[in-house]
């Protein structure tokens, strides 16, 4: 039997080592894992160069003001890119939880922890480059509607970054003001909440996509007919609202284990509330379909109601209910979350 | 570095009732919307002159932003609208004043979003009729029904937490930025915080005005979105 209980095993290998080297490793890891959110800007990026090298063929005349479109687009694009980096140098520079007073299991899963958010950073990427892709197109196409298409295309690539920030926050906070840290409590089911919170926010990716998607269509919208952009910019703002919602639930499962984390209070097997709060962090990665699946409805919204702006009540109806269906399954995440949290079965099984 | 970032309590009142910035910001805002629609409306004539002028544009503006998400026959839910439009954007850019947001706080935001889920229902069932109303969770099959129920629930959750994220977001980045430039400004040997002047202006723009004013137009159109679906 000694020999099947390789968690203890492992936790105990992992309590050997002295607190600050515990924190430097775990940091390491923490800081590879923030880097992975660079798969997002390097394709939409990709796609905003591809769309580009196409307005210049299409219309080589205007291909300046494209490529300028292109170049502002793929910038805001980098944005995750830039963010994990940040968080990356600051965990090999400055590492703030060095110095922190805590556990040195809680502390090194912080680091973790704050990596795993960060990877949320790949949807904004990806979104924003396709947003910055069609912003391109549409500006090569409509020339004269260029500055306004742009300017939607903006407008939706600014929400679409709401999710990365949602994850920085959840980041910084394990980094700079640990409330885990101090916490009462035992230290596996502190430290698993870090990592928890820390994967809840993966699901931004879902959200990114999305509303990436919508805001490219609202710029495309916006170059084909002008004239129905009020509508087209209100209908890309109301879907993608729509569609952040599963990374809001994220933030929220991701705060309640910071801040209310009702698993260190139970009574019942370490082992069973520390994999528990690991569970939750999970469920909540469900919110990337969603995401992604509302923004796409959104993206289309925008569109038919850009080419038929006197349509708007019966598209905004149908978009918000098949946004509503497609919402299922990251509720189900939710719902699997918080049984984990609050009302956990498996502890009575005990 | 603090590590609290919920309301503090300002006092307490017999019974364990907590008084926090939260509650006192809010009065606060109460105040000035209640005394600036007074001195606004006062003397107002038949040929609109400056201040007439600009009240009037904004109130029209609040009845098209009605009929737009809401259609012609629902304008009677356009003072509602408005009131709630002109609240969430002056307590979305409270953090501005250097006070706290009082949407930076669940107990805000929760209330805001549970009026929502009483209109949607309220006028859903006043629209419809009961029988009518009750038949609408088992569409299109009656086997949604549960699925129905939480996605009902999961609408007011979803509001209340969406404006708190993002308004509570903003102020822990700020508070943060704050405290960095303020130490890097210490590791200079610089008794003056110079950087605390300029740099945090930017991250206001996006925070604060931008984030602030976009989510209060997104809780104000969902609400009428919410609403007037669940009338027709």
């Amino acid at each position: 039997m000694e020999y099947t209980d390789f968690i203890t095993a492992f936790i105990n290998w992992l309590l050997s080592f002295d607190k600050r080297a515990l924190i430097l490793a775990f940091s390491a890891i923490g800081a590879g894992l923030a880097m992975i959110a660079g798969i997002g800007p390097g394709i939409g990026q990709g796609y905003a160069a591809g769309k580009g090298a196409e307005a210049t063929g299409d219309n080589p005349k205007e291909s300046k003001q494209s490529i300028m479109v292109m170049l502002l687009g793929a910038g805001i694009a980098e944005t995750s890119g830039i963010l994990s980096l940040v968080i990356a140098l600051i965990l090999l520079f400055g590492n703030p939880l060095v110095n922190l007073d805590g556990d040195k299991l809680v502390l090194a899963a912080s680091a973790i922890g704050a990596g795993l958010a960060m990877m949320a950073g790949i949807g904004p990427g990806i979104g924003q480059g396709y947003a910055a892709g069609k912003g391109c197109e549409a500006s090569s196409n409509n020339p004269k509607a260029s500055k306004s298409s742009m300017l939607v295309m903006l407008l939706g690539s600014a929400v679409a970054q709401t999710s990365g920030i949602f994850s920085l926050v959840v980041a910084l906070l394990l980094m700079y003001a640990n409330p885990l840290a101090t916490m009462e409590g035992h230290q596996l089911i502190l430290a698993t909440s870090a990592i928890a919170a820390g994967l809840a926010m993966i699901a931004g990716v879902g959200p990114g996509i999305g509303q990436g998607y919508a805001a490219g269509k609202a710029a495309e919208s916006v170059s084909i007919n002008p004239e129905g952009s009020r509508g087209a910019t209100l209908v890309m703002l109301l879907g993608s609202a729509v569609a952040q919602t599963s990374g809001v639930f994220s933030l929220v499962i991701a705060l309640l284990l910071m801040y209310a984390n009702p698993l260190v209070t139970l009574e019942g097997a370490t082992i069973v509330l520390a994999a528990s709060a690991l569970g939750a962090g999970f469920a909540m990665i469900a919110g990337i379909g969603p995401g992604i699946g509302q923004g796409y409805a959104a993206g289309k919204g925008t569109e038919a109601v850009g080419l038929r702006p006197k349509l708007q009540p019966e598209i905004v109806k149908t978009m918000i209910l098949g946004q509503a269906v497609a919402q299922t399954t990251g509720v189900y995440g939710l719902v699997i979350a918080l049984v984990l949290l609050f009302a956990n079965p498996l502890i009575q099984l005990l | 570095m603090e590590t609290e970032f919920g309301p503090k309590v300002i006092f307490e009142l017999p019974g364990e009732i907590f008084i926090t910035e939260t509650v006192v910001n809010t009065w606060i805002i109460m105040i000035i919307l209640i005394i600036g629609s007074l001195i606004l409306v006062r003397n107002f004539e038949k040929t609109p002159k400056r201040v007439q002028n600009a009240v009037e544009t904004i109130v029209d503006m609040i009845y098209k932003l009605t009929e737009q998400g809401m259609g012609k026959d629902k304008l009677g839910f356009a003072p509602y609208i408005g009131t709630l439009f002109i609240f969430l954007i002056v307590a979305n850019l409270w953090g501005l004043t250097g006070f706290r947001a009082p949407t930076a706080d669940t107990n805000t935001t929760f209330a805001l979003a549970i009026i929502t889920f009483i209109m949607i229902h309220f006028f859903g069932i006043r629209s419809k009729g009961v029988l009518k109303y009750l038949k609408g969770f088992t569409e299109p099959v009656p086997f949604m029904l549960p699925l129905n129920i939480i996605s009902e629930l999961a609408t007011p959750i979803s509001l209340a937490f969406r404006l708190f994220g993002n308004i509570i977001g903003g102020l822990i980045i700020m508070s943060l930025l704050y405290g960095a430039l303020a130490g890097l400004s210490v590791k200079l040997g610089i008794p003056i915080p110079i950087f605390e002047v300029g740099i945090p202006a930017a991250f206001h723009m996006y925070f604060d005005i931008f984030a602030g004013v976009l989510q209060s137009f997104i809780f104000v159109m969902l609400t009428m979105v919410f609403v007037s679906m669940a009338m027709d």
